[in-house]
């Protein structure tokens, strides 16, 4: 019963962690992404946006699943 | 200098020693080689221009086409716009054409190149396996190389001493070597494509080099080939009195990829030398090309004399869809420049970039800076251009942003920043915009800053001296365009910055 506590408690954690690094994880690709694409001539702040809130639906979706 | 030629030098002290704490400070290429030369007599005329034809051994077309360029060139007179000043050049009191006596012949072996022609290799720093391929030993080409290869192309005064590695390029179908052998052996595509880009009557040093030059390179990449090493052509003027007139021709097929380096470097001397040069680059569909120069031809002395009169014409045709070229620049040296590196984006998505340092100090004078001709849709261009004055010197940034009608949706980013250190020099910005479609974007960011007192101070409190700081904060300023050169490049033009600038401060 405490194993099983303490692995669920584990797993929460580790849940609530990826919702604050996937938007932060997202939107550090936006920022590679716009310099490996200079030429594409994107707006740094759509993208890191964007990779943001793409990191954070996707954190959503992994809790929805996992929790 | 002179203080030092006077000092007495100690018993025990060797030569190399005092050689080298002579260079420290100076132009670090400022010597010349001391070899028998043949010339074509002075001056230029239709003679002249048959006689440099018939030296390099050329079709009979080749000598009317440049014939019909020195007689074009004889009714247009010298552009006068730029912002330089030079006394007039006396285009009849120089020479057109020289080269070694013991360049008559090509070599066969070692043992026949003239000791002197290498040793000048071995002192610009050009490895001694790559100097047996240039002396034309039979079977260099296939020894093993070690670490990243690069192709050399070694043009001395007016002909190509070599080519490296020819026989490898050959099996990947890239052929590199000098324009005068691709004339001869491959006239087909050398008919095709020159003046395609550079017109005969394009402008004045571009048609008299239409006229009078006599070798520089040739690049084709055929279609499909990633070139398996860089190539490179090192530029070295030794003859007094000459001018050197060289023309590059690079074709990249469709989908093909190549990195074009070129260095050049001269003698001091207390004359002036004429450099005027044409490089022609041909970009076919998804094809890319990377063209970097370091150019460090003499600057002429602290109070401005000598050095090299640089009148290039560079130009890019990125005939097809998706063709990428990029031009990357450093110019240190020479005492006049005149140069556009330029970009025709005619392909549809077509991509064009220019990055550029010119560092000018003392009583340099430079006229720098691109063409970005948009002409196919979606295309797309970069402009980085970091000018750096010091001294007295002058330094002008002028640049063309050209969207065509067709040009729907096509984008130019320009940066455009000038450094200045000292209270004497000049920085000038000329930037033309032309825009005649309403759905294409041009950005136009230009700085004008001096050296922060603030970031010197930082320096020196960490123990470097004034110059080693100013070193520090340029190389800083220029980061964005080094950051673009090939690695072996970046560093060397790291080095050259700061050599550039010293004697700038105090």
């Amino acid at each position: 019963m405490a194993r099983q506590s303490r692995h669920r408690f584990g797993r929460d954690r580790v849940l609530t962690a990826l919702g604050y690094a996937l938007p932060v994880l997202g939107g550090v690709l936006g920022v590679a992404y716009v310099n490996i694409r200079y030429m594409d001539f994107i707006n740094p702040v759509w993208a890191i946006g964007g990779g943001a809130i793409l990191g954070w639906i996707a954190a959503r979706t992994l809790r929805r699943i996992l929790g | 200098m002179a203080a030092l030629d006077q000092t007495q030098v100690k018993e025990g002290v060797d030569q190399e020693t005092v050689d080298a704490v002579r260079e420290v400070g100076t132009y670090k290429y400022g010597w010349d080689t001391d070899i028998e030369m043949e010339y074509a007599p002075k001056g230029v005329g239709p003679d002249i221009v048959r006689l440099i034809s018939e030296k390099n051994e050329e079709p009979e077309w080749m000598t009317e086409w440049r014939l019909a360029a020195f007689d074009r060139w004889s009714q247009i007179e010298e552009p006068k716009w730029a912002m330089v000043n030079y006394p007039e050049i006396d285009f009849q009191d120089q020479y057109y054409y020289a080269r070694p006596k013991s360049m008559e012949e090509k070599p066969k072996s070692l043992d026949e190149v003239d000791p002197k022609l290498l040793a000048t290799y071995e002192k610009l720093g050009i490895p001694l396996k790559e100097q047996m391929i240039l002396a034309g030993v039979d079977g260099a080409e296939e020894a093993p190389a070690e670490g990243r290869k690069v192709a050399v192309d070694a043009v001395f005064d007016s002909v190509s001493v070599g080519t490296t590695f020819q026989a490898e390029l050959k099996k990947a179908g890239v052929i590199f070597c000098s324009i005068s052998e691709a004339i001869r052996e491959h006239p087909e595509l050398v008919r095709k494509y020159l003046g395609s880009v550079v017109p005969v009557s394009d402008n004045f040093y571009a048609t008299l080099n239409s006229a009078v030059f006599s070798d520089g390179s040739f690049v084709y990449v055929p279609p499909g080939v990633r070139c398996p090493m860089e190539l490179s052509t090192y530029f070295r003027i030794n003859a007094e009195n000459t001018g050197q007139f060289e023309r590059t021709l690079i074709i990249a097929d469709k989908g093909s990829y190549v990195s074009y380096l070129e260095g050049c470097t001269a003698p001091q001397r207390d004359t002036a030398q004429l450099h005027a040069a044409v490089v022609e680059i041909i970009v076919e569909e998804d094809a890319e090309v990377k063209y970097s120069t370091v150019q460090n031809w003499f600057p002429g002395d602290e109070n401005g004399k000598g050095g090299i009169y640089n009148f290039v014409t560079k130009r890019a045709d990125c005939r097809g869809d998706r063709s990428k070229v990029m031009w990357t620049q450093v110019e240190t040296g020479s005492a006049v420049t005149w140069k556009y590196p330029s970009c025709i984006l005619r392909g549809n998505e077509s991509q064009g970039e220019f990055y550029s340092i010119a560092i000018t100090n003392n009583y340099q004078q430079a006229d720098t800076g691109t063409k970005m001709v948009h002409l196919g849709k979606n295309t797309k261009s970069r402009i980085v251009s970091k000018g750096i004055s010091a001294g007295k010197a002058q330094n002008t940034y002028r640049g063309l942003v050209s969207m065509h009608p067709k040009a729907k949706d096509s984008r130019n980013y320009t940066q455009c920043d000038s450094l200045l250190i000292g209270d004497k020099c000049g920085a000038h910005t000329v930037p033309y915009i032309e825009v005649k479609n309403n759905s294409s974007r041009v950005e136009h960011e230009a700085t004008t800053s001096k050296v922060d007192d603030d970031q010197l101070f930082y320096c020196r409190q960490r123990g470097m001296d004034e110059e080693e700081a100013v070193a520090l904060v340029v190389n800083g300023f220029c980061k964005d365009v080094l950051q673009a050169l090939p690695m072996e490049f970046a560093m060397e033009a790291q080095q050259l910055v700061a050599i550039s600038l010293e004697g700038s401060v105090g």
